[in-house]
């Protein structure tokens, strides 16, 4: 299964549901960011040693930690 | 009286809102969660009382984090007229989840679209937006003196259409929602059983233990889905298509670049800092301590003498205590003025998410998240006021010792003690001094962090979630009302605390134990005979004198009355900054320094020791007396090993020659390896996925 943590910085995917590991707080708050399904989503760049992600989705911008990418999973 | 609740994202210009509504002064920033508490404020409009209450900002209503819980508690259990439901303009589409909420609750719901930044994102048809979600609409620029009047008007509008028996509408899609499911446990009657049934298809676990509700039901995926499709139906109706994307800029190609983002993160704030302490800063503290000693204090004095004689005990509390104490502090309104304006253009700049991102790297190592950032910056204005802002940490361990780093930040009333004593002993070379403290107080934070984090407070879960806010230029109308509000409260501070402190010093160091003026005369006052028990303790760290030990003990209430209560000791009765200094190389006057290491040594301690007794006991609500006892312990001893440390070094230097620097950091190097090498090592059963070492965990990580 793909999550966002293996897609290219500056390509374009589709969020296919938040995976059933993530903790059930991180679940709620990514839903409620707006990670659901079939929302556009896209990595633009890494911090240097690799631990935060720049992610845009629904036309805003999240910093969002390493760990968090992996329940994302997309299509 | 009308009630109001004021709601809305983080970061959408609701306490601007409040301030504008209540002619208040709330803080505001370009950050999250600059609203931490609830606030409440009373005005008058069109005859009318209307109550506002300032929420934390929220995403949703769920109790996820502190603020929500305050939030819904508050819709909840309090009787309310309407809501005021803010929204930005440039980011409806995330911010109408909340509305959305808010309206499934049916309470009544204005909605008002906050227009921040001048080039709209995209054109809205409000009266469209309006009859899609069945919601009033305003739209203002919150930061707008004249927009008020919309606002006000449409809170009274609305209460006066609800007396005539208007109901808030609810989006129509609850019906796709499947109630059926928790109908068993929801009491009917209830004004928000809607609000409780959705709760309970989305596990919320507050509203399940409140309502004794053990099933699992599992609707959050559905009800997030059908909320956001809501949405998007509803914008694509209304809005042309996005012109950009909220928070994104071509500055951050070079902000955030991978390898430049920390050197001009270091830049700026070495920039800053230089500004604030020593060019412009420093300039302006000369001019007023000219002003205030040629116009203030020795018109005063002399006024003073003339009509008292000199021997008065009331010409030696003015004298000492209040334009020689005082004087010395209010000459550092320049500096604290500039600095904490430097620390508000930061804030509202937008940049500190961005260092935030930067800084998750080295931060989320040792258990603390980016976030810290915020509150560890703050710390260098006032520690007492960024304790507070640690509560938005999600991660109750990470807010802990965020909680307790804090302190060891050089806050701005920290620097005159630096600039004074350090200015005496070292001249130009000063200001590496205080480079070296301020780094100091960092690198002590940092590596104690490492130490809770391996030892008594691992972070659990760190969901590092933070919105990128676009960058914004400050307005010449909010620079010049910061600066004036810094200038005024540093004044207050000064006029009110550090003056009854100097008078209460000045007492202590004027009286003898039976309670005889001394004044000049011979006698031991009583802050000299407790000055005299306790000084020992610090013989090893090359400042056993009595005075200074007292200082540290007065300097428990504010930082800065150590400055000037070394001013009264020595008798420098105008305030002036080069008179201390002298006064303290003289080995003659009460209070003075044998050698350039004691003063080093004495500056590590102020640094470290102790926080004021304002920033303790916000602390200990905070974070809880246990761990506000662990913290106090552990920062006296650590200011202790460290100025010992220091002397010793300094002292070395001083005899041997400055080889000994080098042969000591080598020594740092390899104990500091050596600890590297061994934590390195996995312990046995300590990884979930193996049992050897660390990257192969990685390695593993990677593949799941």
């Amino acid at each position: 299964m793909l999550n966002l943590l293996s897609v290219k910085t500056g390509e374009q995917r589709e969020v296919k549901e938040i995976s059933s590991d993530a903790p059930f707080k991180i679940k709620r708050r990514l839903l409620e960011l707006g990670f659901t399904k079939k929302t556009k989503v896209k990595v633009h760049r890494k911090s240097l040693l690799g631990q935060a992600y720049m992610v845009e989705l629904r036309g805003f911008i999240l910093s969002m930690k390493k760990d968090i990418l992996r329940f994302i999973l997309v299509e | 009286m009308i009630n109001i609740a004021l709601i809305g994202n983080p970061n959408t210009g609701k306490t601007t809102l409040y301030n504008l509504l209540t002619s208040s002064r709330e803080h505001v920033g370009n950050w999250h969660g600059v609203t931490v508490e609830e606030k409440a404020k009373s005005y008058i409009y069109k005859n009318r009382e209307i109550k506002m209450v300032d929420l934390p900002g929220t995403y949703s209503l769920s109790s996820l984090s502190f603020e929500e819980g305050v939030t819904v508690d508050y819709l909840l259990n309090n009787k309310i007229d309407a809501i005021v439901n803010i929204c930005d303009a440039s980011n409806l589409k995330r911010n109408l989840y909340l509305t959305l909420s808010l309206l499934e609750m049916g309470l009544p719901v204005i909605l008002v679209v906050n227009q921040i930044d001048k080039r709209p994102i995209c054109k809205i048809d409000f009266a469209m937006l309006e009859r899609l979600l069945g919601v009033n609409i305003v739209y203002v620029n919150a930061s707008n003196k004249k927009d008020e009047h919309i606002v006000n008007d449409a809170i009274l509008s609305i209460v006066d259409k609800v007396k005539n028996g208007y109901i808030q509408p609810k989006p129509f899609y609850l019906k796709n929602f499947q109630f059926s499911k928790v109908k068993k446990y929801i009491n009917e009657t209830d004004k928000f059983c809607d609000f409780y049934s959705i709760k309970l298809l989305e596990d919320d676990e507050r509203i399940k233990e409140r309502l004794k509700v053990n099933e699992s039901f599992g609707g959050l995926d559905d009800i997030a889905q059908i909320r956001y499709s809501y949405i998007d139906d509803v914008l694509s109706k209304c809005c042309s298509k996005n012109e950009r994307v909220y928070g994104y800029s071509k500055f951050d190609k070079i902000l955030l670049n991978r390898f430049l983002a920390l050197p001009i993160f270091l830049l700026i704030i070495a920039g800053a800092f230089y500004l604030t302490f020593f060019s412009i800063g420093s300039l302006l503290s000369e001019g007023l301590n000219f002003l205030l000693d040629k116009l203030i204090a020795n018109p005063l004095l002399n006024l003073l003498s003339s009509s008292f004689g000199t021997e008065s005990w009331i010409v030696s509390l003015f004298e000492d205590a209040i334009v020689g104490g005082v004087g010395s502090i209010l000459t550092f309104l320049p500096q604290v003025a500039l600095l904490f304006f430097f620390l508000s253009l930061l804030e509202d700049s937008g940049y500190l998410s961005r260092v935030a991102f930067v800084f998750e790297d080295l931060l989320g190592r040792i258990g603390l998240s980016g976030k810290s950032v915020y509150t560890l910056l703050m710390g260098f204005g006032c520690s007492t006021t960024a304790v507070l802002t640690a509560r938005n940490m999600e991660d109750k361990n990470s807010k802990i010792k965020t909680g307790l780093l804090t302190p060891y930040m050089s806050c701005s009333a920290k620097f005159p003690i630096y600039s004074v004593l350090g200015g005496a002993f070292f001249g130009v070379n000063n200001i590496f001094v205080i480079l070296g403290l301020y780094f100091l107080g960092v690198a002590v934070a940092l590596l104690i962090s490492f130490i809770y984090e391996k030892t008594i407070l691992k972070s659990k879960e760190q969901s590092f979630i933070l919105e990128f806010p676009p960058y914004r230029m400050m307005s010449f109308k909010r620079t010049t009302s910061l600066l004036l509000l810094n200038i005024k409260d540093f004044l207050v501070r000064v006029g009110s605390l550090i003056l009854a402190m100097n008078i209460i010093v000045w007492l202590l160091s004027n009286f003898t134990i039976k309670f005889g003026f001394i004044g000049g005369g011979e006698g031991e006052s009583m802050l000299e005979t407790f000055g005299r028990i306790i000084s020992p303790i610090f013989i090893p760290l090359g400042f056993g004198n009595w005075g200074l030990a007292s200082a540290l003990i007065a300097g428990l209430i504010a930082k800065e009355v150590i400055v000037s209560s070394i001013a009264m000791f020595n008798g420098i009765s105008d305030g002036s900054i080069s008179e201390i200094g002298s006064s303290l190389k003289n080995a003659s006057s009460p209070v003075f320094f044998a050698s350039g290491s004691a003063v080093l040594s004495y500056l590590v301690f102020c640094l470290l020791y102790f926080p004021c007794l304002a920033t303790a006991s916000v602390l200990g609500k905070e974070i809880g007396k246990k761990w506000l006892f662990i913290g106090l312990i552990s920062e006296f001893i650590i200011a202790y090993i460290s100025s010992f440390t220091i002397y010793r070094i300094a002292l070395a230097v001083e005899t041997f020659g400055a080889w000994v620097v080098f042969v000591f950091l080598a020594v740092l190097v390899l104990i500091i390896a050596s600890i590297l090498l061994i934590s390195k090592r996995c312990k046995s059963g300590g990884c979930k996925y193996g049992h050897k070492c660390k990257k192969d965990c990685k390695k593993r990580f990677k593949k799941l």
